[in-house]
């Protein structure tokens, strides 16, 4: 589709062209400069990518290597590391309960907040962007939790929240339901997590709304020409217009989601309980890294949680040719 | 780990300035070296240790200008944290605040500096630091890694208020069965609301007290040393509290776990007794002052054995040497272990805030000042009761950590009723002796 | 505004073919009024969901306004005692250096690294989004996999290794990776809207004879405004809050930062804590962040539909 400067009918239902997955470039004009371009073409990039590459091998590929090494190693931090070859990988596959139990754990918490963060925070953009007044300070103020999500006080705010005598229970009580401590409790403890990590949508909600900006007026002119209403105007153009934007939302959450420490490992007060019930795979390895210095468990731990992701990514970007549409076909 | 047994007498050694010997006598600080340069210091704590700590240091490099120290202050699980990424990277700082509970895991040569060679040579100060103490600062190969500054033990605290009241006052010594008993005869009589104890069945230092006061020991040459049906009793120990109404609910009790004394139940007048450690009685009360105006709180005991065989565990927090720590920054170095361990000053100011005062005269003189805080007065008072008969563990390498989290899971499981006591304390045995490698 | 511009718009071309205007006119006033209706509601809404979600950041807010002692004494939401204290006791933290210090620190740190990834993220995104080159598949799948390395056990040989080229205890750990850009997430989210705009704009430019940097600068970049707004608060924001790599680089109190230092209020170890200094700390290092947002907006706001197109 090409979202042109006057108002097109034909925008209204954009055609699946089966869209590229990965960035495809310009198609190269055919011609006598064809190939003269190309090169010329490929110089510009590799000078744009400059700076990116020299972070890649100066700064990123070391300690990314070097745990790859440690994950073959016994390291515990304090002496040299010693080779014992796929030890660590055995001991992952057979024989850590705990382990097993974080992966379980993990993808409850990464399937439950990925659509709800994405649900969420696309409900909230497109009502904020409705030409509310105050958009403004709507748009900061539902942020604010994004914001002190990530500082100190958030573990004490929880168990303000959902605590024994948290505001939680006051509204249960409301219902005459009877309250409990959900934070401390192995069956509720996780659901407190997700809450809070789906709290802190306001990120994937910023991206939304910048992305709906994008989308031009003329297209919604144009719909409503054709008489169009809110809900079909929602789903014949916001919703394929976004796709990219969703799809760019969700690959990043489930990333962020399967990294996910900070709220696990506060709440919990670093223990991942209890009994375990919100022991993420990353509280785990820090746990294994640093209260227990098995640096090369860990390491080996790490590779793993990066093939895992790696895989539900590629699953995401392999979905994303039956439903992301790009502006650039 | 046999250097440790010495820590065992450390009875009178803490009680009488007769017996007291520190290794040298009034030692001048290294004269060879110009104590000069700037020196890094590590510490864990909140912002009134760290604000004492500062006036300290201020006072430090009033008495000696050459030298500068860098603060760098973190709260307690940051500072083991960066200190083990620094140590990976050889970058650990000069003086950096220790624990016996977790100095065998620093306690090798390439962390920390083994002392003593300083300490023969009479270069760090230790007079009236009892010898015992001293030994506790060894690392598994039985060289000195830390120079004691406090020494801090485990015990209960409750609500004297309420007991009065009940017209029945906690005995000085009582063993497991009669701590029960007790709470069974006050629980109809303590005020709505109020849990008679906090369900100390997940909490590892009344375990330690627990193990020891059964005559066995919890490490023995790095391995446990106590055998599984301790840890059932255990378990069924509290479990038949708890079902018997007399300890809080699994969740509250997940929840007063390393809470922060503001929200702790104990300081809130809704707990009659839990585990405290008893230097924090003045900031205990402070909170409790507020909220239930009029009631005190007083420490306890741990409970004893049967035959009345204490169990508690004894440590201490101290100062040591990065080994990476250069030549010549180790006079000033010294100079402000001294300064910290000696200085009548500093100790006025620092007030016993990590741990009783490990000198003898300091201890006796916060005792007696004027100013002294009911709680303080009453730390030093207990301390000097309980110390004859304390047993401190020897913690090997990542010890307390295993034995904390392995606890913590086991009795959980079985408090929210997912494991049986004999289930959970396989597995937490198993899970012990993977962690301990 | 954007509403009614359409709702108009709908209605116009059914009443240019009407001819009963008394009818057409009541109809007009029926819409409007349910369209006021539809906003309050919208309004209520809103504002009972923002109520709910920031219940927590009120109780706070009130917390850090009473007298230290009552924060958990359940004393209800609206404290008895007003005291502005807290933030007194919070703001001078450390005997002579107050937190004016450590927020300097901070926002240091936070304008570097915005720099840094503003200009690198986005000259490595326009090349995968705009630009044909050869192994592209394969950088571009090495970017997305950077992302995907927990950071926990990269945290010790990054270290080790900043510490060899002796950059420990500066600012440059947390400052130089960004301006080679490193953020890998903010090349993906910009790769993301920079594909969305339309290839005409380029093409003209070239038939004018533009060279690939002025299509960058002049043409891709102006209208990728929301995007590198975005990623300006989305970086100041994890920078303002980063606290593990803040404590491990720069350790002294000099040179430490809001995050570290909010750590120091609150003492697990059994010590004694200051939450209402930590609260009104928190709130107060809240206020440069909702300030940067705050005006950030307009740049958030200016999208295509306002820019260039029309």
């Amino acid at each position: 589709m090409k979202p042109g400067p006057g108002p097109e009918k034909s925008a209204v239902t954009p055609a699946p062209q089966g869209a590229a997955v990965l960035p495809s470039g310009r198609a190269v004009p055919a011609g006598r400069a064809g190939t003269n371009i190309r090169r010329l073409e490929n110089r510009a990039a590799y000078m744009f990518l400059i700076p990116w590459l020299a972070g890649l091998f100066g700064i990123t590929i070391i300690p990314v290597t070097v745990s790859l090494y440690l994950s073959f190693t016994d390291y515990n931090v304090l002496s040299a590391p010693t080779w014992v070859g796929l030890e660590n990988y055995e001991k992952l596959i057979s024989g850590d309960r705990r382990y097993e139990n974080s992966l379980w754990v993990t993808l409850k918490f990464v399937g439950y907040s990925v659509p709800l963060v994405l649900v969420f925070s696309l409900t909230v953009a497109v009502v904020l962007n409705r030409g509310l007044a105050g958009l403004a300070i709507y748009r900061s103020l539902f942020y604010v939790p994004s914001l002190i999500g990530a500082s100190v006080g958030i573990g004490l705010l929880w168990y303000q929240v959902f605590g024994e005598r948290g505001v939680f229970n006051d509204l249960l009580g409301l219902f005459g339901f009877e309250g409990r401590s959900w934070v401390t409790n192995p069956r509720y403890a996780l659901s407190t997590v997700i809450a809070l990590n789906v709290w802190t949508f306001g990120a994937s909600m910023v991206i939304f709304l910048a992305a709906l900006r994008q989308i031009p007026d003329s297209y919604y002119e144009a719909a409503s020409i054709d008489g169009a209403n809110g809900w079909q105007k929602f789903r014949r153009i916001t919703l394929p217009l976004l796709t990219p934007v969703i799809f760019f939302n969700m690959v990043l959450l489930t990333i962020q989601s399967f990294q996910s420490f900070t709220q696990a490992f506060v709440i919990s007060r670093g223990t991942g309980g209890p009994v375990d019930s919100t022991l993420l795979y990353t509280v785990y390895l820090y746990q294994r890294a640093f209260q227990h210095l098995e640096m090369g468990y860990a390491s080996a731990m790490a590779w793993v949680l990066l093939i895992a992701i790696a895989l539900f990514t590629a699953l995401i970007f392999w979905s994303a040719k039956y439903w992301v549409f790009y502006g650039d076909k | 780990m046999m250097m440790r047994k010495p820590f065992r007498c450390l009875t009178a050694l803490l009680l009488g300035t007769a017996f007291v010997a520190g290794q040298a006598p009034a030692p001048a600080a290294a004269q060879d070296d110009p104590i000069a340069g700037e020196i890094r210091f590590s510490w864990w704590g909140g912002q009134s240790r760290n604000e004492k700590t500062d006036r300290i240091l201020q006072l430090f490099e009033e008495e000696y200008p050459d030298v500068t120290v860098v603060r760098e202050n973190s709260d307690w699980m940051p500072h083991w944290d960066k200190l083990t990424i620094q140590s990976a990277g050889g970058n650990q700082p000069c003086t950096i605040q220790m624990q016996t509970r977790w100095l065998a895991t620093y306690a090798k040569p390439n962390i920390l500096r083994p002392l003593d060679d300083l300490y023969e040579a009479g270069k760090l100060d230790t007079r009236g630091i009892a010898e015992s103490v001293i030994e506790s600062s060894r690392g598994d190969d039985g060289q000195l890694y830390m120079i004691p500054s406090g020494v801090f033990f485990f015990g209960m605290m409750y609500n004297r208020t309420m007991a009065e009241e009940a017209g029945m006052p906690v005995p000085e010594t009582w063993t497991w069965s009669e701590f029960r008993d007790y709470l069974e005869a006050l629980a109809p009589k303590l005020p709505d609301g109020v849990n008679p104890t906090h369900n100390m069945g997940r909490e590892a230092n009344t375990f330690v007290a627990w193990i020891q006061s059964n005559g066995y020991e919890v490490f023995d040459q790095g391995e446990i040393g106590f055998p599984v049906e301790v840890v059932v009793d255990w378990f069924n120990y509290w479990e038949d509290m708890r079902k018997a109404g007399l300890t809080d609910s699994a969740e509250v009790m997940v929840a007063d776990l390393g809470s922060l004394i503001e929200e702790s139940n104990i300081a809130n007048g809704r707990t009659f007794i839990t585990e405290r450690p008893p230097n924090r009685l003045d900031s205990h009360q402070v909170v409790l002052d507020a909220v239930k105006p009029g009631q005190e709180l007083g420490i306890a005991t741990y409970p004893t054995g049967e035959d009345g065989t204490t169990g508690m565990d004894l440590g201490a927090n101290g100062i040591a040497i990065g080994a990476t720590c250069p030549e010549e920054l180790l006079p000033a170095s010294v100079a402000w272990i001294n300064f910290f361990t000696q200085d009548d000053r500093a100790a006025q100011i620092y007030e016993s805030d990590n741990g009783v005062v490990a000198i003898d005269r300091f201890m006796e003189a916060q005792k007696n000042a004027e100013d002294t805080s009911r709680g303080q007065r009453e730390q030093i008072e207990v301390f000097q009761r309980v110390v004859p008969d304390a047993k401190p563990v020897s913690w090997p390498s990542g010890g307390y950590a295993a034995l904390t989290e392995a606890i913590n899971r086991g009795y959980d499981a079985v408090a929210f009723e997912l494991m049986t006591p004999e289930e959970a304390a396989e597995q937490f045995m198993t899970e012990l002796a993977d962690m301990l490698g | 505004m954007a509403t009614s511009k359409t709702t108009d718009a709908v209605a116009a071309p059914v009443f240019e073919r009407s001819y009963d205007t008394e009818a057409l006119a009541a109809n007009r006033r029926r819409r409007r009024n349910k369209a006021r209706a539809k906003k309050l509601g919208l309004h209520l809404i809103l504002l009972g969901l923002l109520f709910v979600m920031l219940y927590p950041v009120i109780w706070m807010v009130f917390s850090s306004l009473r007298p230290e002692n009552e924060i958990f004494a359940d004393l209800g939401l609206i404290p008895d005692t007003w005291t502005l204290q807290n933030y007194i006791t919070g703001w001078n933290l450390f005997g002579d250096k107050t937190f004016g210090v450590f927020f300097v620190n901070s926002f240091i740190i936070c304008a570097l690294a915005i720099i840094g990834n503003l200009v690198a993220c986005s000259m490595a995104a326009y090349a995968f989004a705009r630009l044909n080159f050869r192994f592209k598949w394969f950088w571009f799948a090495l970017m997305l996999g950077t992302i995907m390395l927990p950071i926990h056990a990269q945290l010790i040989p990054q270290y080790v290794f900043f510490l060899k080229i002796g950059w420990v205890n500066t600012i440059l750990p947390l400052v130089v990776p960004k301006f080679l850009a490193t953020d890998a997430f903010f090349i993906f989210l910009m790769v993301q809207f920079m594909r969305s705009l339309p290839r005409e704009l380029e093409e003209a430019a070239t038939i004018d004879g533009a060279t690939y940097w002025q299509r960058y600068w002049r043409i891709i970049l102006p209208l990728t405004m929301p995007a590198l707004a975005t990623t300006a608060v989305f970086t100041f924001i994890n920078t303002y809050n980063d606290f593990f790599g803040q404590l491990i680089y720069l350790t002294e109190i000099d040179k430490m930062t809001v995050p570290v230092a909010l750590r120091l209020f609150l003492d697990p170890s059994g010590g004694t804590s200051s939450y209402g200094g930590m609260f009104a700390m928190v709130l107060v290092s809240i206020g440069p962040v909702l300030g940067f947002f705050l005006a950030s907006q307009r740049l958030l706001v200016r999208g295509i539909a306002t820019t260039g197109f029309k």
